[in-house]
């Protein structure tokens, strides 16, 4: 274990002007690259499948998985989003988030869920909440379950 | 889910971290893509399996070349006019971080032949305390 945290060692770096600026532009050029190559294992689509899926050519598919890209459109993204039904965030945030998110990365934050997906497991666990405990939640004031969608994880149920 | 991989900077006799002093030395325009490709490789399946992200151009196994035997050597890169390059061994779970090297042109230059990053290994793994540190990122 380091003396000092993950957190504080990328905040230290940062304070190198040239370093901050590369450090965003490789956040967005490694982590797209592998959040793509990610989605489309968890959807199991062939880099062939996806290009088909957005009328591209599959080895502009594999350009977009290459760290050293970086090259891309916010027409790409979204339709890319599309193509995996998942939902695209684009903002400038403060760096501590930026250092917040790198340092608490996740498989799970990589490949996030499908829309469908999603769905599918809020319906399931309605289904159980309803099943198994059908009078509370008819008073969804005191013991109603609700999804929270974190920005970069699973959804978690959270009762309230 | 939790990290598979570990990654170790080697470190000399004096104390000093040499990756960490290459980093911010001659691999200074690599930095930040080798800070942002180590944790994504951390949580990754491991190499050779079907769906691994541990493959070219980002990591590519090493080849012996012109008498250097680099056999069972990896290497982290970022690619460019200029190519940085980070020399690796990956034993179970933990990866070696020995080397690096640029590569511009025809000419690539690891600054330890594969001698020395053996050496390095086994020093790594019989006193850990001693040669290696968790990969520091600043």
């Amino acid at each position: 274990m380091n003396s000092i945290s993950r957190y504080e060692q990328i905040w230290k770096s940062l304070q190198d002007d040239d370093f901050r600026k590369q450090f965003v532009d490789e956040n967005v050029s490694v982590g797209l690259a592998f959040q793509i190559r990610a989605l489309r294992d968890r959807q199991k689509l062939k880099q062939e499948d996806l290009a088909k899926k957005l009328g591209s050519k599959q080895s502009l598919v594999s350009s977009w998985e290459n760290p050293n890209y970086g090259k891309y459109t916010l027409g790409t993204l979204k339709d890319m989003a599309e193509a995996f039904d998942v939902a695209l965030l684009v903002k400038f945030v403060p760096f501590s988030t930026l250092v917040d998110w790198t340092v608490n990365m996740t498989s799970d934050s990589q490949a996030p869920p499908s829309f469908l997906e999603e769905e599918r497991y809020h319906s399931a666990v309605s289904s159980y909440s309803a099943d198994n405990n059908p009078k509370k939640d008819e008073n969804l004031n005191t013991t109603s379950s609700y999804f929270k969608v974190d920005e970069y994880n699973k959804p978690q149920q959270i009762t309230a | 889910m939790a990290i598979v991989y570990t990654f170790f900077d080697y470190i000399d006799e004096s104390g000093a971290n040499i990756i960490k002093c290459w980093l911010n030395g001659d691999g200074k325009l690599a930095k930040a893509h080798f800070t942002n490709l180590i944790p994504q490789l951390e949580h990754s399946t491991p190499p050779h399996f079907n769906d691994t992200v541990w493959r070219i151009p980002h990591y590519k196994p090493l080849e012996n070349k012109k008498g250097q035997k680099w056999e069972g050597f990896a290497e982290l890169r970022k690619l460019g006019k200029i190519q940085y390059r980070i020399i690796i061994q990956i034993q179970d779970h933990k990866v070696f971080l020995v080397a690096c090297g640029v590569h511009k042109g025809q000419k690539f230059d690891i600054d330890v032949p594969p001698k020395t990053a053996r050496l390095r290994v086994a020093q790594m793994i019989a006193n850990p305390a001693k040669y290696r540190r968790e990969h520091e990122f600043d």
